[in-house]
């Protein structure tokens, strides 16, 4: 067989492979989309679970969760990337041994991380089923996967951006703020992003820390030390994910189904649409200040 | 900040390297260099690849700080650079560095020329204005790139972009 063939043939399967994941993929989103999709109607995304069956509070409480984990992983993250990127020696003993923890921390179970929050944070620390415990147990879920990406477009801006910014005698702390930041600026948008998408989506760390429980929430109170407030920290609080998950495991009856089928549906195009911000991120925006 | 030394005002002087000796770790890079650079002169170092032209031209303004270890002295305007205590943004405001690959930042052009006087304590708009115009004029851009300066400096190819750095 000559070596024109073989590239013919390689190619072929390679594209055939290729087409298979895809097709995989789109088949299984739009099965559950198209199953799903009849639960879905206004009544189902504004009443509570225990009033109309609906999702309101789960769909608040997955947003409010994943707004307080970014807003404690963030600053965490950005510094640990900053460090390990632009700070320390990068073949030194403690960077590897950093970046080694880092890759640990990120292939752990989320079940564990779950279960670590429930004995740190629930009973030691006393903090019950709360949205502070879930929000504390998903930031360990979530540091290493955005230190790592926020590492990365750190990463991406050249070595000789750091060089020619002291040489013009601006100092390092400038030359990352007003220069290295901005240009990594998109990338680290759509780590956040993606991330996002990671942690809206988790069941496993919530469940023992953030409970299974939604209490009705009134969206007219706003003082965040009421129970019956949405904005209250130590009321437990069930997510989207959670809900499918307690929906399929401790049955209602006939509307479980659809309720859990529904909720799916909201769920998946809620991370897709993360996605599409985090492409939007990585491709328009990279595009105008990127190299 | 008030314990370092900031150069003098700019008057005639040379460059005078006297005994530098530059170390990576136990690696010698330069062994025993004297060398003088007159003032208002073109001096050029020529030397085979890895000779050390760059890990020396680095110490003359510490961008070796950290990274080699350097003995000797390095004298300009009567003042040891290598001295600790030298301010080190003071002292790459007077002596500039170009680097063989041109990196220009990923903002407008205007901003590549604003941001490092800027940087160095000019904050009159006027002013930055008139001298980023001054330096288009003396390197004959401004018919060139007079009308994009706003535009990324990492989409605008000119023949040579050290212009911009």
């Amino acid at each position: 067989m000559n070596r024109y063939r073989v590239n013919q043939i390689m190619t072929g399967i390679l594209n055939g492979v290729t087409l298979l994941v895809v097709l995989f993929i789109a088949a299984f989103i739009l099965y559950l989309l198209a199953s799903g999709m009849t639960a879905i109607n206004w009544r189902f995304l504004t009443t509570s679970s225990e009033v109309g069956l609906g999702i309101r509070d789960q769909l608040f409480n997955s947003l409010y969760l994943l707004l307080l984990t970014q807003l404690i992983s963030l600053p965490i993250a950005l510094g640990a990337a900053m460090a390990l990127t632009l700070y320390v020696d990068k073949r030194s003993k403690f960077a590897s041994f950093a970046q080694g923890l880092i890759q640990i921390l990120s292939s752990l179970p989320s079940i564990i991380v779950g279960l670590f929050g429930f004995l740190i944070l629930v009973l030691k620390f006393n903090l019950g089923f709360s949205i502070i415990s879930g929000a504390l147990a998903l930031t360990f879920f979530n540091l290493p996967i955005l230190t790592q990406s926020i590492a990365v477009s750190l990463q991406g801006v050249p070595d000789e951006v750091m060089q020619s910014g002291l040489a013009l005698g601006i100092s390092k702390w400038h030359t990352i703020t007003k220069i290295i930041l901005p240009e990594a600026m998109p990338g680290i948008w759509s780590g956040i992003v993606i991330s996002a998408g990671r942690v809206f989506g988790e069941a496993a760390t919530l469940i023992y820390t953030a409970g299974q429980s939604a209490p009705t929430l009134d969206y007219t109170n706003w003082n965040p030390l009421n129970p019956a407030s949405p904005l209250n920290i130590f009321r437990p609080a069930e997510t989207l994910a959670v809900h499918i998950w307690k929906v399929n495991t401790e049955s209602l009856g006939q509307d479980a189904a659809t309720v859990s089928r529904g909720t799916i549906v909201i769920l998946i195009l809620v991370v897709l649409l993360f996605n599409l911000v985090a492409r939007y991120f990585s491709t328009t925006m990279r595009k105008k200040v990127g190299r | 900040m008030d314990t370092y030394l900031n150069l003098p005002e700019e008057k005639d002087s040379d460059i005078v390297a006297k005994d530098v000796n530059i170390y990576y770790g136990k690696q010698q890079a330069i062994a025993n260099c004297n060398a003088n650079f007159p003032r208002h002169q073109i001096t050029a170092l020529i030397g085979p690849s890895g000779s050390g032209k760059s890990t020396f031209l680095h110490s003359i303004n510490r961008m070796n700080d950290g990274i080699a270890r350097v003995e000797g002295e390095l004298v300009y305007q009567g003042q040891n650079l290598l001295d600790p205590k030298v301010n080190v943004y003071n002292l790459r405001h007077q002596i500039g560095m170009l680097f063989q690959k041109p990196m220009p930042f990923a903002k407008s052009i205007y901003e590549n020329l604003a941001l490092p006087l800027r940087e160095a304590g000019n904050h009159n708009q006027a002013d930055i204005a008139k001298r980023i115009d001054r330096v288009l004029k003396m390197v004959d851009l401004q018919h060139e790139i007079g009308k994009d300066l706003n535009k990324s400096a990492l989409h605008y190819q000119v023949g040579s972009n050290s212009g911009f750095v």
